[in-house]
Parts: C-alpha cells; structure tokens; sequence
C-alpha cells in the first residue's frame, strides 16, 4: 500500500489563539462523576474483620436505629443513641470521618433552616429534636454505606427474603453504576480534549453524551442477558449466604436493648403526661 | 516536544500506576510504549494529555510545566489540547456527536474556522482514513473497526501537533492496519510528533525511533530503534 497524501492543512503548524468559551460546567462534571467512581471503587476494599457483624445484621441494626429515632418521642433516648453514634465515630480514622460526617451534617443544617421559622412561635423543641433526628438516621446510614461492600448487599437482602428479580436488579445495578460511570466519564474526557474553542452546541453535545450511554447501556444490557442465557440462567437467582458469626449475637442483643429502652422511656413519657 | 522528570502517579495510595518515569520526546520524532498489560502505558498517555496529572514529579509541554493551574488557564488548556490529540483505546467512548461528519467537525467548529474550511478539513479526513461513505452514519450504528477509524480522523481534523495513541490498531482488519501504519508514517515524514502505546511489534518496527518499555511503573529501557 502506497503512502498516503498528506492534504496541505495537515502540513501546516497552527499557532492560532482559541475562542474564549465558558465550560466550567463540563470539568465540573466530569470531576464530580470522577469522584464517585473512585468511591464507588474502593467500596470493595473495605475491611470487615474478622470480628465484624454481618452486613445481613448491620442492614438490620441500621433499620431498627432509624425506626427507633424517628418515632422516638422522648428525646433521652435520642440523646442515646446519639452518645453511642458519636462513640462509633470517635474510633473512625480522620479521613473517613471526613467521608461519612459529610451528608450528616448537611442534613442537620438543613433541617435546622427549614425548621428555623417556627421559633418565632415559641416551638424551640423542634428546632432541636429534628435536626438531630436527621444528624443521627442519616450518619447511621452514612457508616452502613461506608463501612459495608456493597455488593454484600445483595446477600442480605436475599436473607430478608426479597425476591430474586430485586436481587438480581440491584445486583446489575451496582455492577453498570461503575461500568457506564466510567464510558460516560471517557466520553466527557473526550468532549474535553476536543473542546479546543468555543462551542455553540454544548446542549447538543451533552445531549449526545447522555444518548451513547444510553444506547451503550441497552447494548450491554442486551448482551448479559445472552451470555447469562448461555450460561443455564432460568430465572432463579442464588448467592452466596453469610454464615452467622458470634459478633451477630451481641448486635442483635444490642439491638433487643435498643427496642427495650425505647418502649421504657415511651412508657415513661406517657405516664408523666 | 515532551518532557517528563521522576514522574509519579497512584490512582490511590496503594496502587502507584507510574513510578518514577523519565522521557523525553522531541518534536518530529515517535515513541512506542510497550509493556504487559496494567503496566502503565494508558496512564502515561492520558498523563500527556494532561487528563491526569503527576502526583509527583514534573511534566512538561514545549518547555511550560503542565499543572493544575496551567490547565485552570482556559486559553492553555485549549491550545494543548489542540495541539496534543488523543485517540483512545476505546473508540466508542470518544464519539458523541450524531454523525460521523459532525464528529470530525466538531473541533474545526469550535476553531472559528470558515464553513469551507471546515469542510476541507472534514473531507480530508474521512478521505485519508477511507471512510467518505460512513460520512451520514451515526457513529454508534458503525463496526468497531470503523469506529477507530472516525476516532482517528476526528483528531485529525484538529491538525494537531502531537498525535497520542492508545492501542492504535486494535480492532483493525489486516487491510486497515496497514491503511494505519502508512497513514502514521507520512504524519512522520510531515514532522508531527507520535507517541502510542501498542502490542504490535510491526508497528514498533515501521514507525518508532524509540522503544519505551514499562513495567509495572517503571520505564525500564529506552532503546534507539532508527
């Protein structure tokens, strides 16, 4: 085969000055889902111990601390729970305490906002109980999230008995969060070599992000089906069941306690009314 | 054209993807970058591209320290990356426009360059990678080898300085990988600088001066082939 022509403005050195144009919106992105993905990806490498609770436990404790606090009236045993959640913390490296206080707090000050107006109607209880309601169900699912793989996530909800369809969607799900994460990622470090000027079309060409994504999604999609087909899948969808440790134990006598104490202090708000 | 000094990067603390790195490529010449595979080789390319950036160490591009703050300069960010195209291992990653010729006009476009020149650029790409019939395809409706081959001239079609290259002619026919190789070597007779990260030991051959060869990290050999 014979050399091809090199056409003249190919041949050119350019050093021309490039049109100014705002994309702050396009790095932003791209560094957020960047971010993400790195979290997502270091999911995996969370440590249990060999001492751990299960997550099947954990997903259960988390669920009971956050029906108990949400209905708690009595705020004592708010105050509780909160000792024994800010215990917790206190063993927590710097770094992922930084991690997990994170949405806590915002969900704290937010309510905190919301709330603020009804002080001028004397009701300055809320405005402490709520906020610290929300402080404490969201870091309870904030250290559930950051201290449990995700994927072992599936198990427990098979131990709670949730269907096969929804083990097996929130399997894939977890599974193509990360796989499109990072095409669309590729996509956008793509747009953003190639963002060399000023681009009159930025909704268009987002718009073609977001559409090969989707239609990459469909593909995949499609594709495992065919090889989980060609692999005897008929519906039935198993994994693997945690065995139960000696650590589960004293995580579901903690959490008889919890429910013990609650129905205590609302026995004795009730009688003091 | 590139200069890189006891460069480091770890996508986190406990996985350093380089260590250590020091090359320099003059402007004109072209760099392999061999070495099994997870040893380096895309980090260091999408490190010339400034899409990662040394966590230690100094990367420079025509003499200026590519950083932080360099790319936080907007009217740097888009002439390097005018100047150093990227073509990726995954080509279905880097297409995002409906037609294959609104693919390779999308840089042109943003040049302010007239809608002839345009043009002259969008027809000389399609007819230097011989894709002119895909021209009102979309590019997801295409074959992986043509996907590639869209890839490769919507970079072009920049007139970059550089051309970075991830696996260059994976995914290829015969026939296009020789169209490739031919089409490299005359962008090394007209002085654009090449460096690619690749398996294939012809395309070393017939194109590289140098041989950089990674392992895990580190660049452990940098032999003269011409």
């Amino acid at each position: 085969m014979t050399e091809p022509r090199i056409p003249d403005w190919l041949l050119v050195e350019e050093r021309r000055e490039p049109p100014k144009d705002r994309d702050v919106f396009l790095r932003r992105s791209a560094d957020a889902l960047r971010a993400l993905l790195r979290e997502i990806r270091s999911a995996p490498e969370r440590r249990h111990g060999k001492y751990a609770f299960s997550t099947t436990v954990r997903l259960a404790f988390t669920f009971v601390v956050v029906l108990l606090v949400s209905a708690a009236r009595n705020f004592a045993f708010v105050e509780l729970v909160g000792v024994g959640l800010l215990a917790l913390l206190a063993t927590y490296h710097s770094k992922k305490l930084v991690r997990v206080l994170a949405a806590p707090v915002q969900a704290f000050i937010l309510a905190a906002i919301i709330l603020a107006p009804s002080l001028f109607w004397g009701q300055t209880r809320a405005v402490v109980v709520v906020p610290c309601k929300a402080f404490i169900t969201t870091a309870a699912l904030a250290i559930l999230a950051y201290s449990t793989n995700w994927n072992r996530f599936t198990c427990a909800f098979k131990a709670f008995g949730a269907p096969d369809a929804l083990v097996f969607i929130f399997d894939l799900t977890l599974k193509y969060v990360v796989v499109l994460g990072e095409i669309c990622l590729e996509t956008l470090d793509a747009v953003r070599l190639r963002s060399v000027g000023r681009n009159r079309r930025k909704a268009r060409t987002l718009g073609g992000v977001v559409g090969g994504v989707f239609w990459r999604a469909q593909k995949m999609a499609q594709e495992q089906y065919d090889a989980m087909t060609c692999r005897c899948f008929a519906g039935k969808y198993r994994r693997f069941r945690a065995p139960f440790r000696a650590a589960d134990l004293l995580a579901l006598a903690l959490c008889l306690v919890l429910i013990a104490l609650f129905i205590y202090l609302e026995y004795a708000i009730r009688c003091s009314n | 054209m590139f200069e890189l000094e006891n460069v480091s990067y770890a996508y986190d603390e406990n996985a350093p993807a380089l260590d250590g790195v020091s090359l320099r490529v003059p402007k004109g010449s072209a760099v392999a970058l061999v070495g099994a595979n997870g040893s380096g080789k895309t980090t260091l390319l999408r490190l010339l591209n400034g899409l990662v950036l040394p966590t230690r160490g100094e990367y420079r591009f025509d003499g200026v320290r590519v950083d932080k703050r360099a790319l936080k300069d907007a009217a740097f960010a888009k002439t390097f990356h005018r100047r150093v195209g990227f073509v990726f291992q995954n080509a279905d990653a880097q297409l995002f426009c409906g037609s294959v010729d609104d693919e390779i006009a999308f840089g042109p476009r943003q040049l302010d360059l007239s809608e002839e020149e345009c043009r002259r650029r969008v027809d000389g790409s399609l007819k230097l990678l011989g894709i002119e019939k895909l021209r009102f395809r979309p590019p997801y409706a295409t074959s992986g080898g043509e996907k590639r081959k869209i890839a490769f001239a919507s970079v072009l079609s920049l007139n970059p300085d550089a051309l970075v290259m991830d696996e260059p002619l994976a995914g290829l026919d015969a026939q296009s990988q020789s169209l490739v190789v031919d089409l490299l070597k005359a962008l090394r007779a007209a002085n654009k600088t090449l460096v690619f990260a690749t398996h294939n030991e012809r395309l070393v051959e017939e194109i590289a001066d140098v041989r950089a060869t990674l392992e895990f990290g580190k660049l452990v050999a940098a032999d003269r082939l011409r």
